[in-house]
């Protein structure tokens, strides 16, 4: 019984698709006949380009009246590069008082970035000591970059990630390569993926391919190297722009092999960086010379500015910063020339 | 769209014009009315402000947020539905099954001496104690202290399990419970860190917890340059269940304390203060959402004081202290209370009278092999013999010897000091030595506790990057039950001795370095000649003539 009520309904299910095909064509056949004249213009549209971008399909779609006007929104939404989000690690490696100006250096990037916009969420900041509320410091609570104390960076609203002795190699490794313990926090992981824009910042005491950390142990180009390849593999990042303020910085990123990273370092092989100034109340230097002028630059850019950051490299002056930045751009096929400062830094 | 055909035109769609809109809007809203929830009305919230001027001119201002969510209020966080009680707290009490939970943040030392005792003093660095409702304790633990660490921005994580304690006698359950048996069921874990640094980071998050943040109510008086300034900060997150009503359903409580001592002598030199003198603010508004905002301002009985400006009404104390009281809702303008007096005398007496018992800690001997661990405990009541608990918790690497310990008293010898001990050994790199006494203290005496230990030699990557510094050995606990309390209450008076720095046997760090230099010379010197002798052939050579 069950076997012949089986074979009656059978035949059923091949009408459906029958009915509906008969409703498709219907329902074309309807279509005004400019709509239909568009829908099957796309792909011609398309194939005049070697590949259609995200921008493009999105021009048809808004059915735009102005097409210039549009493609400037657009333009202005989705990034050129194809990233979706922006993250910042910014990391100064120094312990005590009398490395104020790395803390200062850090914490000026840290409020650059955040001013340019990318939330405390999307920020990893990792001080390796505490000089606000450091019982030497004159003023507390206070972290200015300038003798002239016009803007404390520390300000009311800060979250430090990473603190005193968390500041070590392995939690910087884990951090960018996101291998930690399941009971870590969110806050203290770098959840980025193949659509993240990365700033990777770093400062402290180094030498000819090292970096300290605390005065106690070193990271060496290698490591931070194969950090960013593990990275890459991991498809934890989109593009990464690498910059670091130490003496012989460029001996830090010469070892990175991974696609889509630039990198920016404050001094050649062989030289060493400077401090800009000292603060005579402070009683130590505030800030040191190559990102004091960075953010000469940085510190005037507006949301949507279009400066490039191959300007932020020509601004680099090698006698105010008293040795010769060196920017490696080999792994940056897209240019510098295309990419907007204020993008990356945010 | 560089080199595509311009889009075709397509007529716009009309918008949803207005008279539409509207029947819409309320049919929507008509529909969804019975599904939107009340706000529960068994949430309430209060804070006050306390200012005292201590006599030796300081002001000790502190401020207290209260949070009690009740019992209905508490079973809709369970569904994720939160109002008053912030849900950082929320899902960090729900998802570690914690049932009371005691935090503080302190930077200097709380001088019980001259200050007398205050409810709110804590131990340098952090503190942090829990209670558990839950089987699996060390893992909620850790995963508790690394949520914290995130929400806080502090290095909670670093509280691991060689230096978390179980305390047997010093703490109990503070919270409301059906019987003894549920507080018996809970389990207890100790941790703290003494050197860990605080500053604004660790406020702001914690401000962000406030109902009215900073914007209103007392808390716009929060200014970091200020409260950072002080002699001594504290701040404190503590949340106990509690009984609200009748019946056997617990509610919340979720009390955030700040304490903080400033000096205004130090600031203009006289004894004169208001609030914007000290902290630079004033009180613009109350905070909406807070059923009480009271102010207190309180001096010591001296004469020539005078409130400013004129307050509701002022109390004397048995003690002789004048307190003055002001409400922030009944207050239309901003408000900055104050204090004005006639003389400048400041009293730097230590008052004997309210702090009868003074803890002084410290460590004996000499070198990097061994040392002691001191404590005089001090009873400057003329009569009354005290009972006290003492709580100690030293790290792994210095190995208490149980049979040194020696407890000494200048009262009568034959006076029996020590009631009961508890000792747990350490296990290196495992657990800390924990060390509880309860003491008795003959009146108007110094009573001295003295235990040796030797120091470990540690690994030399477990020495911390500034290794010359030395180690902290946390504060020691001292609790005890209020002279003036009544025998029923349960109340419990807490004091914190000074932390230790303890120089451990450090290495020299660059002695590999120098070894290893010092060998490939050796090396290079002995293995170099030896080769070359070896290696080259000696021809005799003809002398050209």
């Amino acid at each position: 019984m069950t076997l012949a009520s089986g074979l009656r309904r059978a035949p059923s299910p091949c009408i459906l698709p029958l009915l509906l095909f008969v409703l498709l064509a219907l329902s074309l056949s309807l279509l005004p006949a400019t709509a239909a004249a568009e829908l099957a213009e796309v792909p011609t549209a398309a194939g005049d380009l070697a590949a259609p971008t995200n921008k493009d399909i999105v021009t048809l779609a808004l059915w735009s009246e102005d097409a210039r006007a549009n493609d400037e929104a657009i333009e202005g939404f989705f990034s050129t590069s194809g990233h979706t989000n922006n993250w910042a690690v910014l990391v100064c490696t120094s312990r005590f008082w009398f490395n104020y100006r790395h803390i200062a250096n850090t914490l000026s990037i840290y409020h650059t970035v955040k001013r340019l916009g990318i939330p405390d969420s999307n920020i990893i900041l990792m001080l390796s000591d505490d000089v606000a509320c450091n019982a030497r410091n004159h003023f507390p609570a206070t972290v200015y970059n300038n003798a002239g104390r016009f803007l404390d960076l520390y300000g009311r609203n800060i979250e430090v990630d990473y603190r005193g002795y968390e500041v070590t190699v392995e939690n910087f490794i884990r951090l960018l390569t996101g291998r930690h313990e399941s009971a870590v926090p969110r806050s203290k992981r770098l959840l980025t993926d193949d659509r993240s824009n990365i700033l990777v910042y770093m400062t402290g005491h180094g030498g000819d391919e090292f970096l300290k950390f605390q005065d106690a142990e070193e990271i060496s180009s290698y490591d931070i190297a194969d950090a960013f390849g593990q990275m890459h593999e991991k498809k934890r990042y989109h593009e990464l722009f690498f910059m670091i303020d130490t003496c012989q910085a460029a001996s830090m990123y010469r070892q990175i092999y991974s696609p889509n990273i630039l990198a920016a370092a404050s001094a050649l092989k062989g030289q060493n960086s400077y401090s800009h100034h000292l603060d005579p109340e402070i009683g130590v230097a505030v800030i040191d010379r190559f990102t004091y002028y960075n953010l000469e630059t940085l510190e005037k850019l507006k949301s949507g500015d279009p400066a490039s950051l191959a300007e932020l490299f020509a601004s680099y002056g090698r006698y105010a910063i008293a040795s010769t930045p060196g920017i490696r751009r080999d792994l940056y096929p897209r240019g510098t020339e295309t990419v907007r400062s204020e993008r990356v830094f945010k | 769209m560089g080199t595509g055909r311009p889009p075709a035109k397509r007529p716009p769609r009309p918008p949803l014009s207005a008279p539409l809109l509207l029947p819409l809007l309320c049919l929507l809203v008509t529909l969804l009315a019975p599904f939107a929830r009340a706000a529960p009305s068994d949430e309430t919230y209060e804070e006050d402000l306390q200012l005292t001027q201590l006599p030796d001119g300081k002001v000790l201002a502190e401020f207290r947020f209260l949070t009690r969510i009740g019992p209905a209020a508490l079973a809709q966080v369970k569904e994720n539905h939160y109002s008053l009680l912030p849900r950082a707290i929320g899902e960090i009490v729900q998802t570690f099954g914690v049932e009371e939970l005691h935090l503080t943040f302190t930077r200097g030392i709380w001088n019980h001496q001259k200050w007398g005792y205050s409810p709110l003093s804590a131990a340098t660095g952090v503190q942090l104690w829990t209670w558990f409702n839950v089987s699996s304790v060390d893992d909620q633990w850790k995963g508790l202290t690394h949520a914290l660490s995130g929400l806080y921005c502090a290095s909670l994580n670093q509280i691991d399990r060689s230096s978390t304690a179980e305390p047997m006698l010093s703490f109990r359950p503070e919270g409301d419970y059906e019987d003894d048996a549920a507080k018996d069921n809970l389990e207890l874990r100790y941790g703290s860190l003494p050197h860990e640094a605080v500053c604004t980071e660790n406020l702001t998050p914690w401000t962000k917890m406030l109902p009215c943040q900073t914007k209103a109510g007392i808390a716009s008086l929060f200014n970091a340059y200020r409260l950072f300034d002080g002699h001594y900060h504290s701040m404190g997150t503590h949340i106990r269940p509690i009984a609200m009503n009748e019946g056997s359903a617990r509610g919340m409580e979720l009390l955030q304390t700040l304490s903080v001592v400033m000096n205004p002598l130090r600031l203009d030199n006289r004894k004169d203060w208001s609030l914007s003198t000290i902290f630079e603010r004033k009180i613009n508004s109350a905070c909406a959402i807070a059923q009480k905002s009271d102010v207190t301002v309180t001096v010591s009985g001296h004469a020539g004081s005078s409130f400013n400006p004129a307050p509701l009404s002022t109390t004397t104390d048995k003690h002789g202290r004048m307190s003055a009281q002001y409400s922030l809702g009944s207050t239309p303008h901003e408000l900055d209370v104050g204090v004005q007096w006639e003389d400048s005398a400041v009293d730097h007496h230590v008052n004997l009278t309210r702090s009868y018992i003074h803890v002084h800690r410290y460590q004996t001997g000499y070198g990097g092999e061994r040392g002691g661990l001191a404590v005089d405990f001090h009873n400057r009541h003329p009569t009354a013999d005290l009972q006290i608990t003492y709580f100690e918790t030293v790290p792994w690497y210095l190995k208490l010897y149980l049979h040194t310990l020696k407890a000494e008293t200048t009262a009568n010898a034959s006076y029996e000091v020590v009631n009961d001990l508890y000792f747990q050994p350490a296990i290196d790199r495992g657990r800390p030595a924990v060390l509880e006494m309860a003491l008795s203290l003959p009146a108007n005496s110094m009573t001295t506790l003295h235990i040796d230990f030797d120091m470990a030699y540690i690994k030399y990557t477990e020495h911390p990057p500034d290794a010359n510094r030395g180690f902290d050995i946390g504060a020691a606990v001292i609790t005890f039950k209020p002279l003036d309390a009544s025998p029923e209450s349960s109340a419990l008076q807490r004091i914190h001795t000074q932390t230790v720095l303890v120089s451990l046997p450090t290495p020299d760090f660059s002695m590999p370095y120098n070894v290893i230099t010092l060998t490939c010379t050796l090396i290079a010197l002995f293995f170099g000649s030896m080769f070359n002798m070896l290696t080259r052939r000696f021809v005799p050579v003809e002398a050209k003539l």
